[in-house]
């Protein structure tokens, strides 16, 4: 197929699940979609008002963008869940993206209301795809391609993380890696660029540290925000596991006893996901989130408060917040003591289960 | 005698560079402090470790052999590379291991560094969970510092002024800004300095548990280590709020370093990295560039010994740190 022209996407705040669906969708109908670049250290961060980083970073991915496409495409997403919310932020992104580059391109911003039923999914793509100059026949197939694509990704989800390169998580033309022969035995900890062979982690521990990392996508997946944690994780030894391998069935078992509803879908999938990992499975919890997200904050609080009357919990939790911050020192301490924590906690497990 | 023990003895040397100020110990096989020293780093941590090395030198009145060095705190990779360290720990952990071997009962570890304030939760002689401060500074050593600054007195007269204090002000701790604000405006209203002194170490104090220990468990035993601990305002302000008396080691100003200390002598090196004491006559300078093979623009710094490269790092694809070894 001739292709029509060129379709932005920024490499910001929901394109960290989306992608895939989107990408097969817009290339279906015939169009070139371009991806901003992963790197903005080179560039400034583009600044409006008091938002939080993940917003400033689509504003920036939105603007590098501006001169090289047809179209931005930035949904309106008001929710993604049949009952419950996004942040407002969501809303007004199309918008913020419209002042930020001026009135100078097209911004593709269909409302996604997943609230109005089981269609509306469907129905704000054909809609999409009629404001592209596509049929709705043409727009079905497009949509059932990118719905196959997206399931495909998804189940591969979690060998992704813990086998690619973060850069080259969302290059779906990347496969994922044959298993390692050496899975299971992760190389010792090497003292980090000392010329000395020590393990740092003590005592030989056979299979790596699970460790649930939990929060919004982006928070997860971009590396401009979190400085990369993914491959400090995996380099530390940590196998790696998100709520993408739950169902919604596990996440709303953990919420059930709530007294007052979350109404945000994300911070349901981020309080309902920690709790699940927290009371099985795995070896440590880590909770990503963002200095200036308000429900971030909010969840913070939920969760300690929580945590404090059930007792404590016996796997161990770490929060970590970013910022701007350039300095990546802060977070390898953490996570460096927090790896020390799992494999103290590990070990004496393992002398339990001897003795009995 | 004395010295003759130690030729025979193992020597285990830990060092605890942090953001204001270093610190190395010297342990000796069964646990000793032989020697210990801790300076402030005015910027220049390179130049604070060599000194540190000669304070150890002139401590225990000649070279010993050394069986393991290890390396703590936040540049504790730069120290790493330059003194050729047989283990790198991060410093929640180091302090753990402090505390665990000198009081193994102990539930919560406060440390209150330059920088950096910590507490450690401990249950059974492990740790079970940590906090650092995150954004901000304000209930830190840097923060007394600066204000002590403003106030025109030393850091070290800072605690005992504060427990003069006959009616404490009340500063906004939540920011070093604010309470800077703050400070000037109970100044400017004649309050005496030793109310407005333990004001400050007031704030920081609130500033620190609602910041660093929110939603931990804070039990007794407790033990407060850091440089802060020496601060008998901030000390006394800690104990009042959290209504415990707290365990101070003689060694509190140290305890990362011999934490590192104790890590390298239960790993054992078979033959230490340590680039001997030597080092402190050496020219040793760091020098940093942008490498522009890739759009990750790392900054690569190199560690130069007698004009020579020795270690490099900052890479993120490590093809520095490949040529040097190749």
């Amino acid at each position: 197929m001739e292709e029509k022209g060129c379709l932005g996407i920024p490499r910001a705040l929901m394109f960290y699940r989306y992608f895939p669906f989107w990408r097969t969708f817009f290339e279906r109908l015939g169009w070139k979609v371009v991806v901003s670049d992963g790197t903005i250290r080179r560039e400034k961060i583009v600044f409006f008002e008091d938002s939080c980083l993940p917003m400033k970073l689509l504003v920036t991915h939105a603007v590098q963008l501006r001169e090289k496409v047809d179209h931005l495409f930035i949904p309106r997403l008001v929710s993604i869940h049949r009952t419950y919310i996004m942040c407002p932020k969501f809303r007004g992104a199309p918008d913020v993206v419209r002042l930020a580059t001026e009135g100078k391109v097209s911004v593709i911003d269909e409302t996604i209301d997943l609230r109005k039923g089981g269609l509306s999914l469907l129905q704000s793509f054909l809609k999409i795809g009629e404001k592209l100059g596509s049929t709705r026949q043409e727009g079905k197939k497009a949509f059932r391609e990118a719905e196959h694509s997206f399931n495909g990704f998804q189940r591969g989800w979690v060998d992704r993380i813990n086998q690619l390169p973060t850069r080259h998580l969302f290059e779906m033309d990347i496969p994922i890696p044959a298993q390692r022969s050496r899975q299971g035995c992760p190389e010792p900890y090497m003292v980090q660029g000392a010329t000395s062979s020590v393990e740092v982690g003590g005592k030989e521990i056979g299979a790596p540290l699970h460790v649930a990392l939990i929060g919004h996508p982006y928070n997860l997946f971009d590396a401009d925000i979190n400085k990369d944690i993914l491959s400090l994780a995996k380099n530390l030894g940590m196998k790696i596991l998100t709520s993408d391998l739950l169902t919604e069935k596990e996440i709303d078992q953990e919420l059930s006893d709530l007294s007052k509803e979350i109404y945000w879908s994300s911070g349901r999938e981020i309080v309902g996901s920690l709790f699940h990992f927290l009371s099985s499975g795995v070896d440590g919890v880590v909770f990503l989130t963002s200095f200036k997200c308000g429900i971030d904050a909010l969840l913070q609080e939920f969760i300690k408060r929580r945590l404090k009357v059930r007792g404590g919990s016996s796997i161990p939790l770490l929060i970590l917040s970013f910022d701007e911050h350039t300095g990546r020192e802060g977070l390898t301490t953490r996570l460096e003591a927090f790896r020390d924590v799992m494999e103290e906690q590990k070990r004496l497990q393992i002398a339990k289960c001897k003795r009995m | 005698m004395g010295a003759l023990q130690v030729l025979i003895m193992a020597n285990y040397l830990g060092i605890d560079v942090g953001s204001i100020t270093t610190k190395l110990v010297m342990l000796s096989e069964s646990g000793q402090v032989l020697a210990k020293t801790y300076l402030r780093n005015s910027g220049r941590p390179i130049e604070a470790i060599q000194q540190g090395m000669e304070d150890i030198l002139a401590q225990l009145g000649k070279t010993v052999p050394i069986d393991g060095v290890a390396t703590t705190g936040s540049a504790r990779h730069l120290a790493a590379y330059l003194v050729g360290a047989d283990l790198i720990k991060n410093e929640i952990t180091a302090h753990a291991i402090a505390v665990i071997d000198f009081l193994p009962e102990a539930k919560t570890i406060i440390e209150i560094g330059g920088q950096d304030s910590k507490v450690i939760v401990l249950r059974n002689g492990v740790v079970v969970d940590f906090a650092m401060n995150t954004v901000c500074a304000a209930g830190t050593g840097s923060f007394l510092d600066q204000q002590a600054a403003r106030l025109g007195i030393s850091i070290e007269a800072f605690g005992d002024l504060a427990l003069k204090a006959n009616h404490p002000v009340r500063i906004a701790g939540r920011c070093t800004v604010f309470a800077e604000t703050d400070m000037i405006h109970k100044q400017q209203i004649g309050h005496s300095v030793e109310d407005i002194v333990a004001g400050l170490c007031d704030s920081l104090v609130k500033n620190y548990l609602n910041n660093v220990c929110r939603g931990k468990e804070v039990l007794s035993p407790i033990v407060f280590q850091g440089g802060v601990a020496a601060n008998r305002g901030i000390h006394k302000a800690l104990e009042k709020e959290l209504e415990a008396s707290f365990i101070i080691p003689k060694h509190f100003d140290v305890m990362g370093a011999i934490g590192a200390a104790k890590l390298v002598k239960r790993a054992r090196p078979s033959e230490t990295k340590f680039r001997g004491f030597d080092l402190l006559r050496k020219s040793c300078s760091t020098r940093g560039f942008e490498c522009g093979e890739c759009e990750n623009q790392c900054e690569v710094i190199e560690l130069l010994v007698d004009h020579q490269v020795v270690a490099c790092w900052g890479d993120l694809c490590e093809r520095y740190r490949y040529a040097q070894k190749g």
